[in-house]
C-alpha cells in the first residue's frame, strides 16, 4: 500500500537520492538543448561559410577591378559603342568570363561616355562561384554572387 | 581542550562539480556566440563595404575625367555626363561630389590653377596646384567616404625639351657645360629628333646627376669626358605642351591696352621716346602716365597693365613686368594700309641695350630678341620672365656683365650665338628654369585686298555684252522690206531700265539678261551695230567678238612659315642651364594635363 502509494505520488527514488522526473526533465532538456546548439552550429557555419565565399569573391571583383583601372583605357574602349548601355563585346572583353579557382568573372554590363575629351568607362562585374560536381549542394547555402561597379577613367597613375 | 571534529562527507559534490562544468559551458557558449557574432557581422559587411568604396571610387575616377577634360572643373556627380548605370543606381545606393561648400559637409576643391594654398574642407589646407576631390558613397545605409588630392602628372622633367636639334658649340680649350638641378626634379636636356639629335662640343661637359636624352644620336666631343650624369640615347618621344594663350597668363582679368607699335628709346631715367618710321602714330615723349598702364621709372619702360602691339616693338633699354602683367605681339593683317612690310608688320619684339625684368610674360606671334645682360643676380625669385615666341627667340649680350635669363621659354627655335663681352670676346651665359623649342607653323601676313576696279568697264565685259545684244537683236530682226518697231536707242534705254528692276531681268532673253544687270545703262556707250548714230535701217555687219576670257590673275597665297624647332648656342664660354621647377609652375597650372598623381589616398566614414 506504502509503495502503490509512492507510485502514485511519483516519486520514485533511485539510489543517490534523485527523482525519475527530474532526471526524465533533465534529459528532455538536454535533448532539446543540444538539438539547439546543433541547429545554431550548422546555421553559423553555413553563414560563416557563405560569408567566407562572399568575401573570397568580393576580394576576386575587387582585384578585377584594380586590374581593368590599369589597364590601357584605349584597348579597354576600342571598338565599344560609345554612349549608350550594352554587352561589351570588342577584343579585350572577349577574354570574359574567364574563371579563377572556383569563380567566374564577368563582365555583363558597360557603358563608353565618349563626350568629346571626356571619356569615362563604366563595367558591372558580376563574380559568383561555379557549381561544384554535387550541384544541389552548390546551389542555396554554397552559391555566392557579387556585383561590382567600376567607373575607369583614362587617367594612368 | 579540543573542539570536537565535524563529521566529513561526500554529500553533495557531484552538484556541485555539475554546476561548475554548466557554468563553464555557459561562459564557453556565450564567448562563441559573442565571436560568431562578431564574425557573421565583419563578414556580412565586407562585401558592402567593397561595394561601396568601389562606389566612391567611380565618384573620383569621373572626377578625374572631367579635369582631364577641363583643369578648371569643379561640378556635382553624377552630373548629365555621367553613365547611364550609375546615374540609374538602385534607391539603396548613391554616391556625390560636390564642390559647393555652402550645401555639403564634405566638399571638394579645385585649386590646379592657384599659386596660393585654399582653404579645403574641414578647416584643411589645399596645396597649390592641387586639388582636393572627396566623394560620399552609401550602399544599403553604409557610407563610405575617399578622399585624395590629386597633383598635375609629368611624365618627365625637363630643362630643355627640343623638337629638333640641339647644337651646342663652346671653346674647346676652355667652354664648359653645365647642368643643374634647383629642387628635385630632374634636369633633362632632351631632343625628339632621330638622327643627329644633340651635338656638344665643349671643353667639359658637367651634369652633376642630370640626364642628356634624345630619340636619335647624341654626340658629345669634350676634353674631359666625365659627364658625371646620363646620357641616353633611342629614348623615348617627351610630348611638347602647346603654347599658351595670352588669356591663359592673365593674372588681372582685364583687356589689355593698345600700344602704338614702334621704338621707344630711352632718354633717361624717366623718360622714353616714341617713334614711328611710318608716321603712323605721331612721335612722342613717354613718362609715366602719358600711355595707359605704362611707368617709366629708373631707366625702365615699366608694364603694369596688359598690353597689345600691332606690328613691331623695339625698345632700346630696359622692358619691365610689373606683377604679372604681359606684352601680346600680334601681326598687323593691315599693315598695307599704312604701308608697312614684313619687317614692322609682325608680331615681334626688339630689346636692345637693356634686357626684360621683373614678373610677366611676353607673348609674341613671330620673334623675340632680347638682351640678356644683367647687373643683378637674376637668379633673385621676384624675376619670373615667360617668353613665348611661335618664331625665333634670340639671346644676345655685348657687354662685360653676367648674361643671364630666369624665366621659362617657348619658341619655335632658340638662339644664342651673340653672348660677347664689351671686347667681343665669348663670356658665360646662365639659363634658369626651362626652355621648350616646337617645331611651329607660323601664319603669313595675308595679301593685301586688290585694286578697286575702275569706273571704265573691263574689255570682256564689253565683249560679253556687245555679243549678248547682238544676238538678241538678231533674234527680233525683221524680215526684209519690213521696218523695226523699237529703235536701237529705245531697246537700249529699255535695257536701262531692265538694268534698274535688277532681279526681274529674267524676263529678258537669257543671253541678254546675264552680265548687263551689272553694268546698268553703260549699254547705252555701246552701239553693237558699229553703225553711226544718223544711219538707219540695215545694219553693218560686224564681226562677233570672241568670248574668250584673259586668264585670270591668282596671286599665290602666302605659304606659312616652319620653324626649325632646333637650339642653337654656340660662342659662349661657359654655358649653365639650371632645371628650377618654380618657374614652371604658372606654365604647369596652366597647361590640360593628361594625368594627374594621386599624392593621398583615404578612406573613412561619416
Amino acid at each position: 500500500m506504502v509503495y502503490l502509494k509512492k507510485v502514485l505520488y511519483f516519486k520514485v527514488y533511485v539510489k543517490g537520492g534523485y527523482s525519475l522526473t527530474e532526471l526524465v526533465l533533465a534529459t528532455f532538456l538536454l535533448v532539446t538543448a543540444l538539438l539547439a546548439i546543433a541547429g545554431v552550429f550548422f546555421s553559423g557555419t553555413t553563414a560563416i561559410k557563405k560569408g567566407t565565399l562572399t568575401a573570397q569573391a568580393t576580394d576576386i571583383a575587387y582585384n578585377e577591378k584594380v586590374f581593368l583601372e590599369l589597364y590601357d583605357f584605349n584597348a579597354l574602349t576600342q571598338g565599344l559603342t560609345p554612349n549608350t548601355t550594352c554587352v561589351p563585346g570588342n577584343t579585350f572583353f572577349s577574354r570574359y568570363p574567364k574563371q579563377i579557382g572556383n569563380y567566374k568573372i564577368q563582365c555583363s554590363e558597360c557603358f563608353y561616355r565618349d563626350n568629346g575629351s571626356l571619356k569615362l568607362l563604366y563595367v558591372k562585374l558580376r563574380v559568383s562561384n561555379v557549381p561544384e560536381v554535387n550541384k544541389a549542394a552548390s546551389t542555396g547555402r554554397n552559391r555566392v554572387d557579387v556585383s561590382l561597379d567600376v567607373l575607369i577613367s583614362p587617367n594612368k597613375n | 581542550m579540543r573542539s570536537p571534529s565535524k563529521k566529513k562527507t561526500k554529500k553533495g559534490f557531484a552538484l556541485i562539480t555539475a554546476l561548475w562544468i554548466v557554468v563553464v559551458m555557459i561562459i564557453l557558449s556565450t564567448a562563441l556566440i559573442a565571436t560568431s557574432t562578431r564574425t557573421l557581422f565583419v563578414v556580412g559587411n565586407y562585401k558592402i563595404r567593397k561595394q561601396v568604396t568601389a562606389l566612391a571610387e567611380c565618384g573620383i575616377n569621373e572626377a578625374l575625367a572631367h579635369l582631364i577634360q577641363d583643369k578648371t572643373w569643379a561640378g556635382t556627380l553624377p552630373d548629365n555626363t555621367t553613365p547611364d548605370p550609375l546615374k540609374n543606381l538602385p534607391s539603396n545606393m548613391e554616391y556625390k561630389v560636390s564642390f559647393d561648400a555652402d550645401t555639403t559637409g564634405y566638399y571638394s576643391v579645385n585649386n590646379l590653377n592657384s599659386s596660393v594654398p585654399a582653404k579645403g574642407c574641414k578647416g584643411r589646407t589645399i596645396p597649390p596646384y592641387s586639388a582636393n576631390i572627396i566623394c560620399v558613397a552609401s550602399v544599403a545605409g553604409v557610407s563610405r567616404i575617399v578622399d585624395v588630392f590629386i597633383q598635375p602628372a609629368s611624365d618627365r622633367d625637363s630643362l630643355l625639351l627640343v623638337q629638333n636639334q640641339i647644337d651646342i658649340k663652346l671653346p674647346t680649350d676652355q667652354g664648359n657645360l653645365n647642368l643643374m638641378s634647383e629642387n628635385s626634379g630632374l634636369a633633362d636636356l632632351h631632343s625628339n629628333m632621330t638622327g643627329n639629335a644633340i651635338n656638344v662640343t665643349a671643353n667639359s661637359i658637367n651634369l652633376k646627376g642630370q640626364k642628356i636624352s634624345a630619340v636619335g644620336n647624341i654626340n658629345l666631343t669634350s676634353s674631359n669626358p666625365d659627364v658625371q650624369g646620363t646620357i641616353q640615347s633611342l629614348d623615348s618621344p617627351i610630348t611638347i605642351p602647346p603654347m599658351l594663350d595670352p588669356e591663359e597668363l592673365d593674372t588681372r582679368g582685364n583687356k589689355p591696352y593698345i600700344l602704338p607699335r614702334g621704338t621707344y628709346t630711352k632718354i633717361n631715367n624717366t623718360t622714353y621716346s616714341f617713334h614711328d618710321d611710318y608716321g603712323v602714330t605721331p612721335d612722342r615723349t613717354i613718362t609715366t602716365g602719358v600711355l595707359p598702364g605704362v611707368t617709366v621709372k629708373d631707366g625702365k619702360l615699366i608694364f603694369s597693365e596688359n598690353q597689345i602691339v600691332n606690328g613691331e616693338l623695339t625698345i632700346n633699354g630696359e622692358l619691365s613686368f610689373d606683377e604679372g602683367a604681359y606684352l601680346q605681339l600680334e601681326n598687323d593683317d593691315k599693315y598695307y594700309e599704312w604701308g608697312g612690310d614684313e619687317t614692322v608688320a609682325l608680331g615681334s619684339l626688339v630689346v636692345n641695350d637693356g634686357r626684360i625684368s621683373g614678373n610677366g610674360s611676353v607673348v609674341a606671334e613671330r620673334n623675340v630678341r632680347f638682351d640678356v645682360s644683367s647687373t643683378i643676380n637674376s637668379a633673385d625669385p621676384r624675376e619670373k620672365i615667360n617668353i613665348f615666341a611661335g618664331g625665333t627667340v634670340t639671346m644676345v649680350s655685348n657687354s662685360d656683365t653676367m648674361a643671364t635669363f630666369s624665366g621659362f621659354i617657348h619658341a619655335g627655335k632658340l638662339v644664342a650665338t651673340e653672348i660677347k663681352n664689351a671686347s667681343g670676346y665669348p663670356k658665360d651665359l646662365t639659363i634658369y628654369g626651362g626652355v621648350v623649342v616646337n617645331q611651329n607653323t607660323l601664319e603669313p601676313l595675308p595679301l593685301p585686298p586688290p585694286e578697286p576696279e575702275p569706273v571704265e568697264e573691263k574689255p570682256v565685259m564689253k565683249s560679253l555684252k556687245r555679243a549678248a545684244v547682238m544676238a538678241a537683236v538678231a533674234m527680233a530682226v525683221p524680215e526684209e522690206g519690213e521696218s523695226e518697231d523699237i529703235s536701237i536707242e529705245e531697246r537700249s534705254a529699255e535695257g536701262g531700265e531692265k538694268s534698274a528692276g535688277g532681279g526681274e531681268r529674267s524676263a529678258s532673253p537669257p543671253s541678254t539678261g546675264v552680265r548687263s544687270a551689272e553694268s546698268g545703262n553703260e549699254e547705252d556707250d555701246v552701239d553693237p551695230y558699229g553703225r553711226d548714230g544718223d544711219e538707219g535701217g540695215q545694219p553693218k555687219t560686224a564681226p562677233m567678238p570672241k568670248l574668250v576670257p584673259p586668264e585670270p590673275v591668282i596671286l599665290a597665297p602666302p605659304e606659312p612659315v616652319i620653324t626649325d624647332g632646333d637650339v642653337v648656342m654656340a660662342n659662349i664660354k661657359n654655358l649653365t642651364i639650371v632645371y628650377d621647377e618654380d618657374y614652371l609652375n604658372l606654365i604647369n597650372s596652366k597647361q590640360s594635363y593628361q594625368n594627374y598623381n594621386i599624392s593621398s589616398w583615404t578612406e573613412y566614414s561619416k
